[in-house]
């Protein structure tokens, strides 16, 4: 039971764009316990959606995994038919649930149609399930409303439809990338509560893909941090509030606004996140951070452990020397 | 645009613009000039299309149709779209009795084929070059009204839209500046698409004797005037088809590489 | 001090019985940023809309410096939009893509003629470019070129070109990056007190919020349900739905011990709003009186008004932290 549940190591996705090649993920590497939350927390252009998506092996034609191997439950999932896998062990939830799920489906169909899918078990029991978690995610009227169709319900409402979906035949894993994005903030606060419920009872675990800071302060145990396509730390969510290690996990931290924060000016970070097309070298953080030396904008700097929960790949832990 | 099926469309197109335009001055014969003795003949080194039934000669008369063909092919599409494109603009941005009585008579006249309402006009206008053009671009006017009025309405909603109005821009400066350069592209594309209908429509007209009147050579009519004698020579029918035929796809190929180029989110 | 903006009544209802907008009042004074918060549907954007006249209101009135633009001809308001402008949310379909960043800036000048020769106008362009953080050779590229960040300031240069006295900021740091956010807010600010702005700031971000308003506006399913000075609505909201909201906001403090408040249900269709007090199909504290009768707008302090039977503070537990 010591095995993680899931283990990416040395991601790298390439995505064809234009003539040129792109690699919006690098060498990305993280684990997931047995029925544990891991927070991949990142801006727009981070790469933690591309992540999401290479564990999955949804990346569209232009795009393939060049390198990096991804073990769940210590099988490779390259050579796993993933088809059996997704869905069944693996369940997923996307920020957007209007387009995720088919318009012209009754919700109650969907979220038995993997039940069935995988043989798991006969329709009748599918559907009866399929109700039963309905009225699991808080569904109000659950034999009534598996009748509607995706458009008769509200964005909240059919979220929870996607995470009975991704839930109803038990996965040992649940990726939701962006799960409460598009919802409003007391939407936002029920959907938390009932997929850590979820957790509580069915003891799946999570990844949790998201750019709020604050969600993942209150719903993970440990988290990766990727800025332009790489992992620059990783720490358990304590540490990495307490004692960021990595210049932008300290920036973003202190950029993000709080309620009770009296102060008027909000602290701002320098600059842009670049474009995949136009990833610096070096440390990419470098361009818009206070502490960078010649080294970082020169070579990538390796990830020092900081504590045995806790690393970071910057270069001021070696002194900006190289080891 | 960079694909080489298009490059070559595109020479195409481009040859047939020019052969229009300089045709008449690289004849290689008088396309009116008839000869008894070489009549119904094969292609040659002389005549390399052939001859047609009064000994004519067929490649210089195609060359001379090259230009009926062309100049319907693009004036009808430009009155059409310049005509369609104000009144779809201006429709979609006011709204309105103006758009209600624009879109009803748009819908009227889409429900004919463009070709069958091409044929009425201009049989009720009577023959002539300047009715033909005008018949045909009446039959297209309707479509380029639906797509300009479309387009306008998504633009009417874009929120550089709003900020125009909330600069205090007067309405109609906002048609100007921001509606038409931004319905521009898929107006364009309409455009090219229909130049090569507009082309197989003259075809039709004159082949039918309503467009270029004889002895004035057309693709349509050289066409006709073929299939008289399609059985002691098909050369007449076949150089002109076939001129017609590759014309139409090179127009169709550009005309959708256009709509790939324009649409301004993939230019840099 | 008089108001720049002073809101009476303001209602706007669209075909189909949505009543996105349903009877609200508020001011603005000189100089000063009111937010109006709310969540999807709640008719923040609509009212944001409204007080410039941008949508026609289906009643109320709308008093700038003192004059009801709705009395006002097409041609005198269009006039009068020197000195009320707008950020939008979108910055990527709030700049057209068919023009310059110089033409984009230019056109609020051009329209009120405040740039007669054509010098003048490169050289305020390149003035208002500066004041955003942008190079002056930004105006003669496309928006395609900019980042999120850089088209909004972009936005914000446009906006403040004629020197107006009201900029109505429409959600305008909710499409950034949070690194991206505190550039956009604090350039707002620092606009402010170089010029003596008014904002009307709509936004769903609470947190936000707390960094620029001074005076905070909640809305909720086309009413202001309260209205208070920026400190004392965080510190002791009355009305049990800015209580919610507020619990609500997702807090980057591992293992802060808070005392949330989820709310049950959905919101409400604006073409089928609840009787009585808009939000007692969501309430906790609803009693009978809340299902029969709209509460009244009460005073609880100076400036600060709750709509709400049983308005009482609820503060946060900010200090029961950790």
């Amino acid at each position: 039971m010591n095995n993680p549940l899931l283990q990416v190591e040395g991601l790298t996705t390439a995505f064809r764009a234009g003539g040129a090649l792109i690699r919006p993920v690098q060498d990305v590497s993280f684990s997931v316990a047995q029925g544990g939350a891991l927070g991949i927390v990142g801006e727009s252009g981070s790469g933690k959606s591309v992540t999401a998506l290479s564990i999955l092996r949804l990346l569209p034609d232009t795009a393939r995994i060049e390198t990096g191997r991804i073990l769940f439950d210590g099988t490779d999932l390259a050579t796993a038919g993933m088809t059996s896998v997704r869905g069944r062990d693996i369940g997923m939830v996307f920020q957007e649930p209007m387009t995720s799920l088919n318009p012209v489906l009754r919700v109650g169909d969907q979220v038995a149609e993997s039940l069935t899918l995988h043989n798991i078990c006969p329709p009748a029991e599918a559907r009866a399930r399929a109700i039963d978690m309905l009225r699991r995610v808080g569904l109000s009227d659950p034999e009534r409303r598996a009748q509607d169709y995706p458009h008769q319900m509200s964005g909240g409402m059919r979220q929870r439809v996607m995470i009975a979906g991704a839930l109803v035949c038990r996965p040992r894993l649940l990726i939701a990338d962006e799960p409460t994005t598009a919802l409003d903030v007391t939407i936002q606060a029920q959907i938390l509560d009932i997929l850590r419920r979820m957790r509580a009872e069915l003891g799946t675990a999570i990844v949790l893909i998201t750019h709020d800071l604050g969600v993942i302060a209150e719903f993970v145990e440990s988290v990766v941090v990727m800025y332009a396509g790489r992992v620059v730390e990783r720490a358990d969510v304590a540490s990495l509030f307490r004692n960021p290690g990595h210049p932008y996990t300290t920036g973003l931290l202190r950029a993000v606004p709080r309620l009770h924060d009296v102060q008027r000016r909000l602290y701002q970070i320098p600059g842009n996140v670049p474009p995949p097309t136009r990833f610096p070298p070096g440390c990419r953080f470098a361009p818009r951070c206070a502490e960078a030396r010649p080294i970082c904008t020169e070579h990538v700097p390796p990830e020092i452990a900081l504590s045995p929960s806790q690393s970071a790949a910057c270069w001021k832990h070696t002194g900006f020397a190289r080891p | 645009m960079r694909h080489p099926v298009t490059l070559i469309c595109l020479a195409i197109v481009v040859a047939f613009v020019a052969i229009a335009a300089f045709g008449p001055l690289i004849l290689p014969q008088d396309p009116l000039a008839q000869s008894f003795i070489a009549r119904l003949k094969p292609p040659s080194a002389a005549h390399w299309f052939g001859t047609d039934r009064y000994g004519r000669d067929v490649f210089a008369r195609v060359l001379l149709g090259t230009r009926w063909s062309l100049l319907l092919g693009l004036a009808a599409p430009l009155i059409a779209g310049t005509l369609g494109t104000l009144i779809g603009a201006f429709a979609g941005f006011y709204g309105g009795w103006f758009d209600r009585i624009a879109g009803r008579v748009a819908d009227l006249l889409m429900a004919f084929p463009s070709l069958l309402l091409g044929i009425l006009l201009a049989a009720a206008l009577g023959p002539g070059f300047g009715n033909l053009i005008a018949a045909v671009a009446f039959a297209f006017l309707p479509r380029f009204i639906r797509v300009a009025r479309a387009s306008t309405l998504a633009v009417r909603s874009e929120p550089y839209v709003e900020a125009s109005f909330a600069a205090g821009e007067h309405p109609l400066r906002i048609v100007l500046r921001h509606v038409l350069p931004n319905i521009s592209g898929p107006v364009i594309v309409v455009g090219t698409l229909w130049i090569a209908t507009a082309i197989r429509i003259e075809a039709t007209l004159s082949f039918i004797g309503l467009g270029v009147q004889p002895p004035a050579p057309s693709w349509g009519n050289i066409i006709r005037d073929g299939l008289t004698n399609i059985l002691g020579s098909p050369w007449p029918v076949v150089t002109a088809g076939f001129t017609l035929t590759l014309c139409v796809l090179a127009f169709n190929i550009v005309g959708d590489a256009v709509r790939d180029a324009l649409d301004p989110d993939y230019r840099e | 001090m008089t108001a720049l903006l002073d809101i009476e009544n303001l209602s706007k209802h669209f075909p189909g019985g949505v009543r996105a907008v349903d009877g609200i009042s508020f001011h603005i004074a000189p100089g000063e940023t009111l937010a109006l918060v709310g969540e999807s549907g709640c008719g923040k954007s609509t009212t944001s809309r409204l007080a410039l006249r941008l949508l026609e209101p289906t009643t109320g009135s709308i008093r700038f410096n003192g004059e009801d633009l709705r009395t006002l001809s097409p041609a005198a308001l269009r006039r009068r939009r020197r000195d009320m402008q707008i950020v939008f949310q979108d910055p990527y379909a709030s700049l057209n893509p068919r023009m310059t960043i110089g033409e984009i800036i230019a056109e609020p000048l051009r329209v009120h003629g405040l740039a007669p020769t054509r010098a003048a106008m490169q050289a305020r362009v390149a003035e208002l470019l500066d004041r955003v953080g942008l190079p002056p050779d930004a105006a003669a590229r496309y928006p395609r070129q900019f980042s999120g960040g850089q088209r909004q300031r972009i936005g914000i240069a446009r906006a403040i070109g004629p020197n107006p006295s009201l900029v109505v900021a429409d959600e305008p740091v909710s499409a950034l990056d949070v690194s991206l956010q505190g550039q956009v807010v604090n350039l707002l600010q620092d606009l402010q007190e170089q010029l003596g702005l008014s904002y009307l700031f709509v936004a769903h971000d609470l947190a936000v919020v707390r960094h620029i308003a001074h005076r905070v506006a909640v809305m909720y399913l086309g009413v202001i349900v309260e209205t208070a000075p920026a400190d004392r609505l965080f510190a002791a909201p009355h009305h049990p739905y800015t209580q919610a909201l507020l619990s609500a906001a997702p807090e980057p403090e591992p293992g802060a011990v808070r005392n949330r408040i989820i709310l049950q249900g959905e919101i409400p269709s604006p073409r089928a709003i609840p009787p009585g007090c808009r939000f007692h199909t969501r309430c906790p504290l609803a009693q009978d009186i809340c299902r029969a009768q709209t509460p009244p707008n009460q005073q609880v302090a100076p400036g600060h008004t709750a709509a709400c039977h049983f308005a009482a503070p609820y503060p946060i537990p900010t200090e029961s932290r950790r």
